[in-house]
């Protein structure tokens, strides 16, 4: 009985999801929502322990291979964005401000954070807590950002500056999630060959460079598009699985590999056409998958979410003002380019996976349940300000 | 030098392998590792099968094979195990590509000779094959110590697995070869009526067997009752699970690949739960979505274009899940058993298609499709070797290494067949 409740659950939310974005004059932000996926973690919730137990936690095991993969596309993916002669289409102030924003909005989660955990009862080390919930937060979403240009068709530097920075602020977060575990407990000081947590980012620099090397040469033989995919799937999973293996971030390795294969392989396209042609499947499939894992963090815990999306907000506001200042452009608003960051989506869920997968425990937890709320918030109020910013600007009418 | 890429692969890993001393073990990540390494090394070796006309899936096969504990001990039975879910889901979706491909409209012209080689081919495959095996008991250690009517009902147990055959490698042949005519039809038909023939033949069979070993065998016929309202419950559940989803591709239509996995996923659980067949089950939701409804073409295209990743997931395990160890130690009486079953398969399935006035091309050539043994033989192995004690143990080796040599050479067979009647298509 529970399994046709759980594939009528499925179907109810794919309708639900397709019919409602057809309709027409649809407020963005509900369009937002449904864009989001966040559904799909709702259908995820309803697999799960929480209330059908379809994906129970053995499943949940086995298929963390697709956890794996999931994770890992969406690191190659990202990785394969910075193919140089395109990264020279924009000046390098306005990269600057992306990392600008992106580190400030960190910095005051963080120090928030750093705060109110300080206060409450935490096993896991605060430096991590604070770390992770600061890395999820710095991530803007590109997707809400290209919805709004879709609709409103606006033109102008704002335009193209807010989504050049919501493209590439998750890169600061991914480095240091990627050089933040190696300094975790997952290695402990005396861990294999490999003593310090120095020798573990070096090991996983080499890894992404090594295996983006490997991903080019296997990839420079002539496949058809079917074939390409295939090899890719095999290649994000091998990939993502040396660096799970090594308790690396999957996240980190898969960029740097994207990185190589962006740069050197005469395939770029085809495999980046690749990766975006089941991207929407995959991604579906993490949220569901997420929201099945997802179990509710201690009522401690639970607190610190609101805390965390206002803290979020006033970092965008502020770092995407900053950012206008570094990136040199012009604004009517005070705000500068902050109303326009707050869209949060699809890398922030990825990254708190991520960490979920290392810290199954609190911590999992907490990253899980900042990120899904605060996408949730950023779904229903990012459209509106980033929206309002460029008719604010004149870049839309 | 694709080969040369895949041992830099392998020697990435042997020095991960180095780095990773130290770290607790956990099976997950091995098993990403591992399975990621598997796909790589299944897709090249396939490719290279496929340049000299060989079916991939025997080269994903092989290549699983080696990285199997019997060679090179990448993957070994923690991780097999924890990659069962991904098996089972590909070996569902397979599944819907086998039902899906079961045409009424092409079916129905061939429903005599698809009748014929089942019955005959199956009863023929039975009764020789056992009393070729009641002849040579001297040579079947386990016999030894069993009295007349114990060994009669081991034989009949290995006697009906090896009517057995594997739907999966036959529809995985026929997409890759992008076969279509009267052999790919009554192969493909006769796979999946046979699996449902030796499913209740197996129950039977067994029943009277564990009358013999222990007094906790049931009485044949209620056995058989049971199964048979198994097979009917499987094939109804697949129904209406293809009716729900046909809903869905009428209504929805979006994410069809996603809504796939999602339903394989649901009916792999829903199996479990009622104890259903879900290789049965699977193929109904195929067949009713592609019978029924406008969506066929739609959702068969959709399968066949995911079939490549698919096909290398299942055939990369279901290889390195084969134990070559087995194969080496009952070797001789392997293959007698092969002999044996290729030769009367042989001979049943042009009796078979003889009496069903089948063109010559199905009577000389069909029975290559037939060779193929997997997933079914293996999990009647399985349940021979839990049920039946040392003489059990016994004929799930034997199978385990018939299985091996079987599943290397039947799809061989069969595509080649295919490619010699002038139904499959030529690598490019």
């Amino acid at each position: 009985m529970t399994t046709i409740l759980g594939l009528i659950v499925i179907a109810l939310f794919a309708y639900l999801g397709t019919a409602l974005f057809k309709i027409p004059g649809l407020p963005p932000s509900l369009r937002a929502l449904i864009a989001s996926g966040l559904g799909f973690f709702l259908v995820g919730l309803l697999l799960g322990p929480y209330a059908t137990n379809l994906l129970d936690a053995g499943d949940q095991k086995s298929l963390d291979v697709v956890v794996n993969l999931g994770v890992g596309w969406v690191g190659l993916l990202f990785g394969l964005q910075f193919y140089r002669r395109d990264l020279r289409r924009f000046p390098a102030r306005h990269y600057l401000g992306a990392g600008v924003e992106s580190l400030f909005t960190m910095l005051v989660v963080g120090a928030g954070m750093w705060a109110a955990v300080g206060l409450s009862p935490w096993a896991a080390p605060v430096w991590l807590t604070v770390g992770v919930l600061a890395i999820v937060a710095s991530t803007t979403s590109p997707t809400i950002a290209e919805q709004i240009v879709h609709d409103t068709r606006p033109r102008g530097p704002i335009t193209d500056t807010i989504r050049l920075i919501s493209s590439v602020d998750a890169v600061p977060a991914i480095v240091l999630l990627g050089v933040g575990l190696c300094f975790s407990p997952l290695h402990p000081a005396d861990a294999g060959v490999l003593g310090s947590g120095w020798l573990w980012v070096a090991t996983a620099c080499g890894l992404g460079l090594t295996l983006g090397a490997l991903f080019h040469l296997i990839t420079l033989y002539r496949y058809t598009d079917n074939q390409l995919l295939v090899i890719v799937l095999g290649l994000t999973v091998f990939c993502g699985g040396a660096a799970h293996y090594l308790r690396l971030s999957p996240l980190f390795v898969n960029m740097i590999a994207g990185m190589v294969v962006a740069n050197r392989s005469p395939q770029r396209l085809r495999i980046l056409r690749s990766l975006l042609a089941v991207e929407k499947p995959i991604y579906l499939v993490l949220l569901t998958l997420a929201g099945a894992m997802w179990t509710c963090p201690p009522a401690s815990l639970v607190a610190l979410v609101p805390l965390f999306i206002l803290l979020r907000l006033i970092g965008k506001f502020v770092g995407g003002h900053l950012a206008t200042t570094v990136a040199g452009l012009a604004t009517r608003s005070s705000l500068g380019l902050g109303p326009g960051l707050v869209p949060h989506g699809g890398m922030a869920v990825v990254i708190a996976l991520n960490v979920k997968q290392f810290f199954p425990g609190a911590l999992g937890d907490l990253a899980l349940s900042a990120a899904v709320a605060s996408v949730l918030v950023a779904a229903l109020v990012g459209p509106l300000t980033l929206q309002r910013l460029l008719y604010h600007e004149g870049e839309a009418s | 030098m694709r080969l040369l890429l895949v041992s830099l692969f392998f020697l990435v890993m042997v020095a991960l392998c180095g780095l990773h001393s130290g770290i607790p073990e956990d099976v997950g990540s091995r098993a990403a590792l591992v399975f990621g390494f598997l796909m790589l090394s299944g897709f090249v070796v396939g490719e290279l099968a496929a340049k000299r006309q060989i079916p991939r899936i025997t080269g994903y096969l092989l290549s699983g094979m080696a990285c199997g504990p019997s060679l090179l001990a990448l993957v070994d039975r923690e991780v097999i195990e924890h990659l069962r879910l991904v098996d089972d889901l590909a070996l569902a979706l397979i599944a819907f590509t086998a039902g899906a491909e079961l045409k009424t409209s092409r079916l129905r012209a061939r429903a005599r000779s698809i009748a014929s080689i089942t019955l005959v081919q199956t009863a023929l495959v039975f009764v020789a094959t056992g009393l070729v095996l009641w002849l040579l008991r001297p040579l079947l250690t386990f016999c030894h110590d069993l009295t007349g009517a114990q060994v009669l009902s081991v034989i009949a147990v290995l006697a009906l697995i090896a009517t057995a055959n594997s739907p999966s490698t036959a529809v995985a042949v026929i997409v890759e070869a992008r076969s279509k005519g009267d052999i790919t039809d009554t192969v493909l038909g006769t796979t999946v009526l046979k699996d449902i023939v030796v499913l209740v033949g197996f129950s039977l069979v067994m029943s009277m067997a564990l009358v013999h070993f222990s007094a906790a065998g049931g009485p044949g016929v209620s056995s058989a009752r049971g199964v048979l309202l198994e097979v009917l419950f499987s094939l109804c559940m697949g129904v209406a699970f293809g009716l729900l989803m046909i809903l869905y591709l009428r209504f929805v239509g979006k994410q069809r690949m996603l809504f796939m996995v999602a339903c394989a996923f649901l009916s792999i659980h829903l199996s479990h739960t009622f104890h259903l067949d879900h290789l049965l089950m699977a193929v109904a939701v195929g067949f009713t979505v592609s019978n029924f409804s406008r969506q066929g073409e739609v959702f068969l295209s959709g399968l066949e274009s995911a079939a490549g990743p698919i096909f290398l997931i299942f055939f990369c395990q279901t290889g390195a899940g084969l134990n070559l160890a087995v194969l080496l130690s009952v070797w001789h009486i392997v293959l007698i058993f092969i002999g044996i079953r290729g030769l009367f398969t042989y001979l049943g399935t042009r009796a078979g298609a003889a009496i069903a006035r089948d063109p010559p091309a199905v009577r000389k050539l069909a029975w290559t499709g037939f060779i193929g043994q997997a997933g079914v033989s293996l999990g009647l192995a399985a349940l021979a070797r839990k049920s039946l004690g040392e003489p059990g143990a016994y004929i799930a080796d034997l199978v385990v290494g018939a299985v091996v040599i079987n599943q290397i050479f039947g799809p061989v067979a069969f595509r080649w067949a295919l490619l010699k009647s002038g139904e499959g298509k030529k690598e490019p």
